[in-house]
């Protein structure tokens, strides 16, 4: 076990390129089968640093294989782009005309509150099925969690009525 | 352009690619390929499955370019990649059995150099035969590739001790073979063959 470990403290100097510690060269010096590990392990290393030479010539197939990648990245590239605007641009309509419906009619609305909580949740009701389904679709799972939210906050607000 | 991108350092040319740069990689290709394609042969020990994997380590490598960090050395990171791409290869792989590396001869080599040419081979040939995946790769990576612990450890996914240890049990084993057949290969203290 002392000597395995002795070895281990060997192997771990070489891959520090530190040299020995005095208390493990005084054991190298005294016991022959570490002294043979020491100086294979040594040798070894000299030798495996010249691996053997190999020489693919495989450079043109590799760029070839890279710039055919590179050519199907860009398209695949500019639906994302093209999705994104679509999405940012319905959600943007959608939230401009919740405002604009939510404020022109804040001030006939004021005092009735909950008449007003109705209509937004009619009207956000009516949106999926009334807006084009061409801003819709690319926007069915959003509007299915603003719909549950407003659903939630229909029973909260109903809930907390007196 | 080409000669250009020469003078600069992995990870500058990394950003460049990262930037759209086609030619920029390419010269990370041209320093890497064979690199690349000797770490992957020498472990599965089939020209086809190695070239293949060391293409597809570069279109990868290409790919994933976004993620690279320039910060850190792109060398371990692409060699990460290599070992990733080539874990089924390498998996396959019958100890003892592959064919012989595609060779480069140089007849300007001097004897000596030759001669020490051939011990190595020899030695990585018994490597081979001899370690499991795991060791075998950090041997390479130690000594063909000259990286540092930390390196390794990041290539292998493993921690910096569990290198250490691969690296004794591979130093260990080999010394132990070497022993028991001396005969093919007696190294004096200059690590020549007799």
């Amino acid at each position: 076990m002392i000597s395995w470990l002795a070895k281990l403290r060997i192997s771990t100097a070489l891959d520090a390129g530190k040299p020995l510690p005095e208390s493990l060269r005084r054991a190298i010096a005294t016991d022959p089968e570490l002294a043979y590990f020491a100086r294979r392990a040594e040798e070894m290393g000299q030798a495996l640093r010249t691996p053997p030479p190999v020489a693919p010539a495989m450079h043109d197939s590799i760029m070839r294989a890279v710039r055919a990648s590179a050519r199907r990245e860009q398209p695949r590239r500019a639906p994302v782009a093209a999705w994104w605007w679509v999405t940012t641009g319905a959600v943007a309509a959608v939230a401009v005309v919740f405002i604009w419906t939510t404020r022109a009619r804040q001030a006939s609305l004021r005092g009735q509150s909950l008449d007003g909580a109705r209509m937004v949740l009619e009207l956000s009701e009516h949106l999926p099925s009334d807006m084009p389904s061409f801003v819709m679709s690319p926007l069915s799972n959003e509007w299915a969690l603003v719909d549950r939210n407003l659903q939630d906050t229909k029973q909260v607000l109903l809930a907390s009525l007196p | 352009m080409a000669h250009e991108f020469q003078s600069l350092s992995d990870e500058s040319l990394a950003r460049h690619s990262q930037a759209g740069d086609l030619a920029a990689f390419e010269e990370l290709v041209r320093r890497y390929e064979n690199r690349i394609y000797a770490f992957v042969f020498q472990s599965c020990g089939r020209d086809a499955d190695a070239r293949e994997v060391t293409q597809d380590t570069f279109v990868r490598a290409f790919e994933a370019i976004a993620q690279f960090d320039p910060r850190r050395p792109f060398v371990s990171w692409l060699f990460a990649i290599a070992r990733r791409k080539g874990i089924d290869c390498f998996r396959s792989r019958i100890p003892g059995e592959g064919e012989p590396a595609p060779e480069e001869i140089d007849a300007d080599d001097p004897a000596e150099l030759l001669a020490r040419r051939e011990e190595a081979q020899d030695l990585w040939r018994r490597a081979r035969r001899l370690l499991p995946d795991g060791q075998f790769q950090s041997l390479w990576l130690r000594y063909a590739e000259d990286m540092d612990i930390a390196q390794i450890a990041r290539v292998l996914g493993k921690t910096q001790t569990h290198v250490k240890v691969l690296l004794f049990r591979a130093r260990h084993k080999l010394a132990a073979d070497w022993q028991t057949a001396p005969s093919t290969m007696v190294l004096t203290a200059k690590g020549v063959n007799l």
